[in-house]
């Protein structure tokens, strides 16, 4: 409740300025606050307007949070285990670090016309796109955590009993996984990024493709809106990351609060 | 059967042309039970000697034997401690004791046995859930201690334990471990800088020397017999004379 109290005077304050500017009209294409309040009721209820986004807050969030989702867990079940291989195989590392290093610094977004050439244009490409923008975050992250983790630690583990093949999971996945972790939360940051620019091309459905649909007929205030549901939705993912992670491994003191 | 039997052994670092030599031809024998302190100045190699002992490294040359069985690899029967505690950090105090245990596959009753035992043993029954992040120095070092000995090991080797405590807290836990060493009868391996710690705690002394910096491979320059009964007085003349007698070998070998 506390915590709640202080997070609301920034947003506030910003509501004020938004409105002041707006009565003043010193910003005279965007409307105000309590517009898109009102754009933000219908989307999500579809009582007021009755126009194509009334009431379709849930199809497109689904549709989002959905291909974000698949994404970023391709990109998890991928990079993960890749992550531990090249941290663990100098031959492995060998081979395949350095074709790794070009890939890494495409954008994803110079990736989208030659997906779209080949996944075609809808869902799949967007899906396509998170997992490539959500995939080196989670690599580069794992591959650091695994290498850090303390020799010392090893060593303990080996004069406790420790056999070689139980390393991984005993020790080193333990250790890395603030690090592994730390790289899903970026991934999944991004996923939302990537997922507007995914759904800006050829799917009908989706909160980025609201957005590009809204500026193409001057609906501001359903742009605005889009913008508020995507940063909620991502918040949320984000939340249930953290919850999800700290169930499965129980109270680590490793992990964020 | 002597705890630890060591004929001969030397470690080579290297290949060819940059090959250095740590030790070489270092012989000990400890019986079952005997507290053994291993001093002597920096690069003399002792350190390495007991990882060579606890198995994380190879000798090069010459036999280590624990109980009469060749060293190859690491293993529960001796315990190691480190300077730095190397505790697992996700893991709290009663669960990094049960680590042991639970590789050796105990039935879980016996591990909450051997957990309540030892956190016991080293007064830590109040912190068993807090993780060590949470503990001081001392307390984790503590932990670490109890984590070998649930393991019910028949070496104890610990590297510069104590070395990064306040003297205080070192004095406290050199005497547990004295108390731990009576009541449990391992046999102790003990690297020391301290002088007053090796005569404190040992029944022997091996005081080491040269190292790559000298132009000699380390080696053992001298053995001293503590023979004073425990409690020992740091305060009384024949402490003293140990003393003494330790720092005179370390500081001037005599030349072989």
């Amino acid at each position: 409740m506390k915590k709640l109290l202080w997070a609301l005077p920034v947003p506030a304050t910003i509501l004020a300025l938004w409105s002041f500017a707006v009565a003043q009209q010193w910003l005279t294409l965007i409307p105000g606050p309590f517009e898109v309040l009102l754009a933000i009721i219908d989307f999500s209820f579809g009582t007021l307007y009755d126009d194509a986004y009334s009431g379709t807050l849930l199809t497109h969030l689904f549709a989002s949070t959905g291909r974000v989702l698949g994404g970023f867990f391709l990109a998890a079940f991928s990079a993960i285990p890749l992550g531990i291989l090249l941290a663990r195989y100098g031959r492995f590392s060998a081979l395949v670090e350095p074709t790794l290093g070009v890939l890494r610094p495409i954008p994803v977004t110079a990736w989208v016309p030659l997906v779209l050439i080949v996944f075609g244009l809808g869902s799949h490409s967007a899906v396509i796109l998170i997992f490539i923008g959500s995939f080196f975050p989670i690599l580069i992250n794992t591959l650091l955590g695994v290498k850090r983790v303390p020799p010392r630690l090893i060593e303990a583990a080996q004069m406790l009993g420790t056999s070689e093949g139980e390393m991984l999971y005993k020790v080193i996945l333990p250790a890395a996984l603030p690090s592994v972790f730390a790289g899903m939360r970026i991934a999944l940051g991004l996923a939302w990024v990537v997922v507007v620019v995914g759904e800006t091309v050829g799917v009908p459905n989706g909160l980025g493709s609201v957005i590009t649909e809204a500026r193409e007929v001057s609906r501001t205030e359903i742009i605005i809106t889009g913008m508020i549901f995507i940063g909620l939705a991502g918040l949320l993912t984000d939340k249930l990351l953290v919850n999800g992670v700290r169930r499965a491994l129980g109270n680590s003191p490793l992990l964020p609060n | 059967m002597p705890g630890v039997e060591l004929s001969g052994v030397g470690k080579k670092y290297g290949t060819g042309e940059r090959v250095t030599e740590a030790l070489r031809g270092v012989e000990l024998t400890l019986p079952q039970g005997e507290f053994v302190s291993l001093i002597g100045a920096s690069g003399c190699g002792k350190s390495t000697l007991l990882r060579i002992v606890a198995g994380f490294e190879r000798a090069t040359a010459g036999s280590v034997k624990v109980r009469g069985k060749s060293v190859e690899r690491p293993g529960p029967e001796r315990g190691v401690v480190f300077q730095d505690y190397g505790l697992f950090p996700w893991l709290n105090v009663a669960d990094n004791i049960a680590y042991g245990p639970r590789q050796r596959r105990l039935p879980a009753d016996q591990v909450a046995g051997i957990v309540d035992r030892f956190v016991k043993m080293v007064g830590l029954d109040r912190f068993r859930d807090r993780f060590p992040h949470q503990l001081s120095g001392g307390m984790q070092q503590r932990v670490a201690i109890a984590r070998v000995l649930a393991n019910d090991p028949a070496v104890l080797l610990m590297d510069e334990p104590f070395g990064a405590l306040d003297s205080l807290t070192r004095q406290t836990l050199q005497e547990e471990l004295l108390g731990v060493w009576q009541e449990l009868s391992p046999t102790v391996m003990l690297v020391t800088h301290s002088v007053e710690e090796a005569v404190f705690l040992s029944d022997r002394v091996v005081v080491m020397g040269g190292g790559p910096t000298h132009g000699v491979p380390g080696h053992v320059t001298k053995i001293l017999d503590i023979d004073l009964t425990h409690p020992r007085d740091t305060t009384s003349p024949a402490f003293n004379d140990f003393k003494r007698e330790l720092l005179e070998a370390i500081h001037h070998p005599a030349h072989e």
